[in-house]
Order: C-alpha cells, then sequence, then structure tokens
C-alpha cells in the first residue's frame, strides 16, 4: 500500500510540474503498482478467509465492504487505462496521467480509511 | 520497459478483476464466507499465484510483437487473446482439478474428471478471454479519447 499510494503521490506531483518528465520513473511505478495490486488483494482476501469474519449484506458494515469492493474494481480499472497510458507516451506526460496520478492517489487513501473503517467494526 | 510492462500489468488486472468480480457477486448472494471456508487460505493462495502467473505468461503470448503506440488488427489480437485465455483456463482448471484428484486417490475415473475440468476451464477461458479484451479495448479506447 505505502508503495503504491506514496508512488502515486510522487508522480501526481511530478506530473503537475513544470520540467523533465521522467518516464523511466513512470514505468517503473506502474511494474511496482501491479505487483503491489496483486498483492493487496491477495492478502485482503486472505485475512477475510482467515479471520472468518465476512460482512453480512445489507449491514452497515456490509455496505462499507460493498463499496470498498466496487472502489478496487474501479481503481484497478483506473490503473490499467493510466498503465497504458504511461506505455504509449511519448514526451511529457498528458493531462490524462496527470489526472490519473491524483485519481489513483485518492482512491488508494479512500480504500485504505475504508480498510481501517472495516477493522474496527 | 513498455514491452515486459504490459503483460506484467495486463496479467495483474485480469487476475485482480476477475477475483474483485467474483467477491463482488458472492457478496451480493451472501455466499463469501461459504466460498472461503471451502477454499482455505493456502490453497486460495495457490489457485491465486498459479491464476496471475498463467495470466501473466497469456497475455505476453497475445502481446508479443505488439506494438501498442500503433493501431492494431483487433480481430486478431482478440482471437489471440481468447485463445490463450483460453489456454490459461484450461491450464488452471486442469491443474487443480488434478490436485484434487491426487489428494483424494480418485484412480481412473478422477484423471478423466481432471482432463474433463481442464477442457471445460478453456471454453471458460475463451469466454472470459474474450469479455477481458472487451474492457481492455473500452480503456485504450477512453485513452486514446482522453489523448493519451
Amino acid at each position: 500500500m505505502a508503495t503504491a499510494l506514496g508512488g502515486a503521490l510522487l508522480l501526481a506531483v511530478l506530473a503537475t510540474r513544470r520540467g523533465p518528465w521522467m518516464p523511466d520513473l513512470a514505468r517503473n511505478y506502474e511494474a511496482l503498482f501491479w505487483g503491489a495490486a496483486g498483492l493487496l488483494v491477495l492478502t485482503g482476501v486472505g485475512n477475510l478467509g482467515a479471520l472468518g469474519v465476512v460482512p453480512a449484506r445489507g449491514s452497515r458494515w456490509g455496505d462499507l465492504f460493498a463499496v470498498k469492493i466496487g472502489a478496487v474494481v474501479l481503481l484497478l480499472a483506473l490503473s490499467m487505462a493510466r498503465t497504458m497510458a504511461v506505455a504509449r507516451a511519448r514526451g511529457a506526460p498528458s493531462r490524462f496521467l496527470r489526472v490519473a496520478y491524483g485519481c489513483t492517489a485518492g482512491l488508494l487513501a479512500g480504500i485504505a480509511s475504508l480498510g481501517v473503517q472495516l477493522a474496527h467494526g | 520497459m513498455a514491452d515486459r510492462l504490459l503483460p506484467w500489468a495486463f496479467g495483474a488486472f485480469h487476475t485482480t478483476l476477475l477475483l474483485g468480480v467474483v467477491l463482488a457477486a458472492l457478496q451480493w448472494t451472501s455466499g463469501i464466507r461459504t466460498a472461503l471456508e471451502a477454499v482455505g487460505t493456502e490453497a486460495g493462495v495457490a489457485a491465486f499465484v498459479l491464476l496471475w502467473g498463467l495470466s501473466w505468461l497469456g497475455a505476453a503470448r497475445t502481446l508479443r510483437d505488439v506494438d501498442f503506440t500503433q493501431p492494431a488488427d483487433f480481430p486478431a489480437l482478440a482471437g489471440r487473446a481468447a485463445l490463450w485465455a483460453g489456454v490459461t483456463g484450461g491450464v488452471f482448471v486442469g491443474v487443480v482439478s488434478l490436485t484434487l484428484v491426487l489428494l483424494r486417490s480418485a484412480g481412473a475415473a478422477g484423471f478423466f474428471i481432471a482432463f474433463l475440468g481442464g477442457a471445460l476451464g478453456f471454453v471458460a477461458g475463451v469466454v472470459v478471454g474474450l469479455f477481458l479484451t472487451l474492457v481492455d479495448a473500452a480503456l485504450l479506447a477512453g485513452v486514446q479519447l482522453a489523448g493519451a
């Protein structure tokens, strides 16, 4: 989570600055992001199973969990679009990439916040 | 870097997206607890890692020689994607089925069932692969529309 969120924040800042863009940094982040995403999903589901406590549908906890899953799916879709934009990028970052990195950081922070709320019941 | 980046990204994206959709469906039907108890943590991790690895390899085969900055022959690419998704599904279900057969000492009939599972997994993989190809194409269209 630290890698994914911290990297997105860094790239969001770098993409909005005037000055040389670092495409290799962006590509390295994308590679790390997808490794982190796989691990986060794997450990998230693993925790759900290992703890044996599943949010019941219709409860507040269940609604929060459903929102979290929806946010994760949205993050994954946005991230794939962002990665494709990085793969196609030539030169300075596009407006799409600037917005995408900001949205990625925001979504990750939101998902982490939902996780904390779920963990505290 | 881009040539190795996209297969890695697509492999992870498809695997995590599939799991997310399955979880959402299970939560909708209130079947998460039953499903998680049936699978178990170690088996679930092994299955996820297997599917992730297979998806990565399938994406690498599909995207071989594809230049992402140039327009692609979409039907040909979709066909290749569906084929390798089928291989991914077939190998995944086949390995899982074979593992269950060996663990339960099911004999010759068990091996036939594992083979059948692999064949069904191939068909399911093709269908899922076509769906994911449409998702990927929609995302790429969005990226192109956004001028990126």
